[in-house]
């Protein structure tokens, strides 16, 4: 399956879910062309949708921040 | 769009600077922003590692939903990057509106690697541009920018004392973006 078909299928997925915007960093030595940055596109996306991904616990808590009082 | 997003990022910039404890490292630390974001900005911010094989070829990013901000990272990112990335992610969150979003995922994604597009951007490919931009006011600020391309600081240098990558330490410091990022320019 193309990639610009698994993205349709996977953003209707998302959109049900509630999703309201998808952004994008892509390493341009491996994702420049369209072509490749579609396809990891569609990974990533692939990969959230089915709920692939550890929540990274380093970054819960920092260790060096006085916590400001959070606001009303 | 971008000069109001680095506008943005001074203003969190000094938020960080108030309540970081080791605020004047050149080093800033991303854990710390995101605690700033969290505590100022928006309710649920998390950072997922993608943690199972999906081959080498996808990016990372962030999915938006109401009041909830999940940040995708390689697991295998280089640190500078992933620093870099989630920093420009939070950004994402900090400038997110109705008017920058886009669920055409595939449309998106053409439009942000066009490089040579004659048509004005949509607002949301401006605002990945805008993150970007942020991201970089708030690990290596343009003033700072300015003066060690005034003193001819090595590249390599400023990539360890910023803990940024070379190539865009590289980018950041070209005359260009220099210009069109400079405060008193009316585009940046």
């Amino acid at each position: 399956m193309n990639a610009k078909k698994r993205l349709h299928d996977v953003q209707v997925k998302l959109v049900a879910r509630g999703v309201k915007d998808v952004k994008f960093f892509f390493d341009k030595a491996k994702l420049g062309l369209p072509s490749k940055a579609l396809e990891g596109a569609a990974n990533l996306t692939e990969a959230y949708e089915q709920g692939r991904f550890s929540v990274a616990h380093d970054y819960v808590k920092p260790v060096d921040f006085v916590k400001p009082a959070i606001r009303a | 769009m971008i000069g109001a997003a680095v506008s943005r990022a001074k203003e969190l910039s000094e938020e960080y600077n108030h309540y970081c404890r080791d605020n004047t490292a050149t080093r800033r630390c991303e854990k710390e922003l995101l605690w700033c974001g969290q505590c100022f900005e928006m309710p649920t911010i998390r950072v997922l590692d993608l943690d199972r094989d999906i081959g080498d070829t996808f990016p990372s990013g962030i999915f938006v939903s109401d009041g909830a901000y999940d940040i995708l990272v390689r697991q295998d990112l280089d640190p500078a990057y992933r620093r870099l990335v989630i920093c420009k992610e939070i950004f994402h969150i900090v400038l997110d509106s109705p008017d920058v979003r886009n669920m055409d995922i595939a449309s998106h994604v053409e439009e942000v690697v066009a490089d040579l597009s004659e048509e004005l951007p949509r607002p949301s490919v401006i605002v990945e541009f805008a993150a970007y931009a942020a991201a970089m006011e708030f690990l290596f600020p343009h003033a700072e920018r300015v003066k060690h391309a005034a003193l001819g600081t090595p590249l390599l240098s400023l990539a360890a004392m910023y803990d940024l990558p070379v190539d865009i330490i590289d980018f950041y410091m070209s005359e260009t973006m220099i210009e069109t990022l400079d405060p008193g320019n009316g585009d940046a």
